[in-house]
């Protein structure tokens, strides 16, 4: 009698571990079921040029994050005159990473520390701040949910930032708390409605974000923080992450290509062509001081045939 | 297993090492794990194929235009003629002189072949719309920028049809090289430590061998790496042909899928350094003296527990930060941490561990200098600095605590302050800090600091301030005014003397941040630890010392420059370091 009822525990539990393993992989399967509205191809293109700007009365104003011979943070500069303007409150964030854009032109910038740590100190790295498109004005938006904080063997916090404009989410990539021999780093999924974080990719070491709908559905792309690789990760109808990431390729191995990593992804559409470039940068968990001269930007077109990304060309960054 | 590095192999005098020296040296440098760094760089001249490639290079400096061609025997007659009718394109060859100097370059021919489909794409597709059979490729790759230039050639009307130019990328290699490059992987002895004398030689049959990419993205010189593939590992051996060297050895697994495996010059060295420097404490010992050592992530390398005849005389040494300060550009400036190459806050960081040099004055050998060097990767170019830390310890007891500027920075109107802290031990509870005033030794009784100027009083010998226990045992403090040979021309230093609290961190553990760039008066850093200022009866102290350094680009009296010069060819960096950093001298001790 003993037997049979251990027979029955074991085979239950065995008929339960199946469930929830095809429970899993359905859900990883989903995501080739596209949502109805599911359109392949860009997902910013509803971002809006922040309120602020217009009423700079520019020529041709562009956002500048190069921070170059100025002290840190954004610019807006002319680029007909080469004037710049900066308002005051933007000095909050030190140098930064990455800056993004939403539906509204509302503006998400990343810190960075550039050179030394003096304006930018390893407890403020690992958030994001938020400048609002009418005022202009600068203010802390949110700390990344994590217990690592940067310090001086690893001073780095968030990196990446992209917006989707499908799921009003802002994607950000954190590297704070990596090891030398343990990837901690975490890519967040920050749902813009509700202003706080709906889903983690874990373990994942990553500079660069980006999102784009493939064939097969959405997947944000991300480049490794150690090697020059890009790896994908599909996200299902809200934004949520699903399932491992996958190897897409390596800027090393293209013809003239570098060992470093991607930290920018820009898609884009030209003659009916969907195009994502990759600008690159040298990365070793130490600080940045990018002035190296041969940096590049590849240009890789989508394969509709094969829902790939089919290198075309390189040029200086 | 464990394995050698000659750090100091590149010194010629450490060629007449003794056999005490040469174990202290395996002491430094022995380490184990799979990274391996070479530094011997000398092994391979008797190679006779690098020999006579050397020479070659040489002719072909000599040669209108400068190149070295793929020779007529090995080539068939098209491919010769594409590569004749190439050579003869004043575009094809446009970078093969300095464009000022109008010297030589090394430049040399790596294919020459008929055209596949691939090589047609939508840039060229216009130019080479007529080419069937009579349409070759020719490669050219220069050294010194290194930078390949293609060009397609139509034998048949002996006419270059496109050229394309390629800044930082190298071609495939011609058969010569990729010959020579096995050699110097074969004859390597860290190779044959690697994978056994019996199996490292041509006609080995068990063992694969191939050509992998690989990449010196810091010298930007012409790499390759023969892999040697042994069961499911394979050892990397990268070979830098421009200099005709091995840059060092590294074991991977062979996944069977998954991401590309690749080893390059920067990986290797960051890993090495990273491993074997910052990773772990090693200890060092010559003489009378030893000391252990560490490169830290941002104070770079500091040297603890130093001692001479076992007597403990400085409990730690190290650099917290360089500040760059221009003077025409208010406030424009650079705070530069010094440190570990990965996982750190260091911008300037460490290529290699340290190096040893013997001290020679009058043919006397009168100790050694322990010296560590941070480079920016793209060094000497414009707003790029490199740094040298160095220690000289003398066999009479006296020691010295330098640094180094190698330029380049971002203008000639530059000055260099490093930060250095030095925790001297002449007693652990009572430590008296005192100023030659000209007459008489003037004994400090606050936290204070001090600049030293050109009516600064000096004594005799050129001391200015001591450091002593109760009985008056302890060093003279000498600072830099030029005096100590190394072609410096002062220090203009500002020194600072604060109380060593042992239970409360004044710059002992490792600071991510050391006051501005570009102040230029005492607010360096250093201050925010003597205000308010405590007394300094009955106190273990702590020496800060903050030169100042004005650099010069002007030809004939450069210092703390750098410049880029042609030489064989290839670039070659010339330096004019400005060295800063004050003698400690032993008295009573």
């Amino acid at each position: 009698m003993k037997k049979i009822l251990l027979i029955v525990i074991v085979m239950t539990l065995s008929a339960m571990a199946y469930f929830f393993w095809q429970q899993q992989n359905n859900k990883i399967i989903k995501t080739t079921h596209l949502p109805p509205k599911f359109k392949i191809g860009l997902v910013n293109g509803c971002r809006k040029i922040p309120q602020f700007i217009n009423r700079l009365n520019m020529r041709q104003p562009a956002i500048d994050s190069k921070q170059q011979d100025h002290n840190g943070g954004l610019l807006i500069r002319d680029m007909s005159n080469n004037s710049t303007w900066q308002d005051e409150s933007w000095t909050k964030s030190g140098y930064l990473a990455a800056f993004e854009r939403d539906n509204k032109g509302n503006m998400y910038v990343a810190p960075l520390p550039y050179v030394s740590l003096t304006l930018n100190p390893p407890q403020k790295q690992n958030q994001i701040y938020k400048i609002d498109t009418q005022t202009a004005k600068m203010d802390l938006y949110l700390k990344m949910p994590s217990s690592e904080i940067p310090n001086n063997k690893n001073p780095f916090g968030t990196m990446g930032l992209f917006y989707d404009c499908d799921t009003n989410s802002l994607y950000v990539s954190s590297v704070a708390g990596s090891l030398p021999k343990q990837e901690k780093g975490v890519i967040y999924q920050i749902d813009l409605n509700k202003n706080k974080v709906v889903s983690q990719l874990k373990h994942v070491d990553a500079i660069g974000v980006g999102v784009f709908n493939t064939l097969k559905g959405k997947k944000l792309y991300f480049g490794s923080a150690r090697k020059p690789h890009i790896y994908s990760v599909y996200l299902d109808e809200k934004g949520h992450f699903v399932g491992d990431k996958n190897y897409e390729l390596s800027i090393s191995e293209i013809q003239g290509g570098n060992t470093t990593v991607a930290k920018k992804f820009v898609f884009s559409r030209k003659n009916n062509k969907f195009i994502m470039t990759i600008k690159e940068t040298e990365f070793g968990f130490r600080l940045l001081a990018e002035n190296n001269p041969n940096k590049k930007k590849y240009h890789f077109e989508y394969s509709l045939a094969d829902d790939k990304w089919v290198f075309l060309a390189f040029d200086n960054d | 297993m464990k394995y050698l590095l000659l750090l100091t192999s590149l010194s010629l005098l450490f060629s007449c090492s003794s056999e005490q020296e040469k174990a202290n040296q395996q002491k430094l440098i022995e380490y184990s794990g799979k990274l391996i760094a070479n530094q011997d760089r000398s092994e391979f001249s008797s190679i006779k194929l690098l020999q006579q490639y050397k020479q070659k290079v040489e002719d072909s400096l000599h040669s209108n235009p400068p190149i070295l061609l793929i020779s007529k025997k090995t080539l068939p007659d098209e491919a010769y003629l594409a590569q004749q009718v190439a050579i003869n394109n004043p575009e094809f060859t446009r970078f093969t002189k300095h464009p000022q100097s109008k010297i030589a370059l090394r430049n040399e021919i790596m294919t020459s072949r008929k055209l596949l489909a691939a090589d047609i794409s939508t840039n060229n597709k216009g130019k080479l719309k007529g080419c069937k059979d009579q349409c070759y490729r020719v490669e050219m790759y220069n050294f010194f920028y290194n930078m390949s230039s293609v060009a397609f050639v139509d034998v048949k009307n002996k006419q270059v049809l496109a050229i394309n130019t390629y800044s930082d990328a190298q071609p495939d290699l011609n058969n010569n090289l990729k010959n020579i490059a096995m050699a110097i992987a074969k004859n390597s002895t860290i190779v044959i430590k690697e994978i056994g004398d019996s199996q490292i030689n041509p006609t080995m049959s068990q063992i694969k061998t191939s050509l992998k990419n690989s990449r010196c993205e810091r010298s930007h010189h012409l790499c390759v790496a023969p892999t040697f593939v042994i069961g499911d590992r394979a050892l990397w051996a990268i070979v830098d042909l421009t200099d005709g060297d091995l840059v060092g050895v590294r074991w991977t697994e062979l996944g069977e899928s998954g991401p590309p495996i690749e080893v390059t010059e920067r990986q290797l060295e960051n890993e090495f350094v990273f491993s074997e420097f910052c990773e772990k404490t090693r200890h060092f010992s010559q003489g009378d003296w030893q000391f252990d050592y560490q490169i830290t992530p941002s104070d770079g390398l500091e040297i603890t527990a130093v001692r001479f005849k076992n007597k403990v005389v400085m409990n730690s040494a190290k650099l917290l930060d360089w500040h760059v300060s221009y003077s025409t550009r208010e406030g424009f400036g650079y705070s530069d941490a010094i440190g570990c190459p990965l996982f750190s806050s260091a911008v300037v960081i460490a290529y290699e561990g340290p190096q040893i040099k013997k001290i020679i004055k009058n043919n006397q050998e009168l100790g050694f200098a322990f010296i560590q060097d941070f480079r920016q990767p793209p060094w000497p170019t414009p707003c790029n600095y490199r740094y040298e830390q160095r220690f000289e310890f003398y066999n009479d007891g006296r020691f010295r605590v330098a640094a180094a500027d190698y330029g380049r920075g971002c203008g000639t109107d530059g000055t260099y302050r490093p930060i250095i802290r030095m925790d001297i031990e002449v007693d652990e509870k009572s430590e008296n800090f005192s100023q030659w005033n000209g007459k008489t030794w003037q004994k400090w009784q606050k936290e204070q600091w001090h600049l030293q100027q050109s009516d600064t009083a000096y004594t005799e010998q050129g001391y200015l301030f001591k450091i002593t226990n109760d009985n008056d045992s302890g060093f003279y403090i000498e600072p830099n005014r030029g005096q100590f040979g190394d072609g410096s021309k002062g220090d203009f230093a500002f020194s600072y003397i604060t109380v060593n609290h042992a239970n409360k961190d004044e710059g002992r553990n490792d600071m991510v941040t050391m006051g501005s760039c570009c102040n230029k008066n005492y607010q360096q850093g250093p201050e925010q630890f003597l205000t308010p200022a405590e007394d300094l009866a009955q106190q273990n102290l702590v020496l800060w010392y903050v030169p100042q350094i004005k650099n010069n680009g002007t030809p004939g009296q450069e210092y703390c420059w750098a410049d880029t010069r042609v030489e064989n060819g290839i670039k070659n960096i010339k330096v004019w370091p400005c060295y800063a950093g004050p003698m400690f001298i032993p008295t009573g001790l």
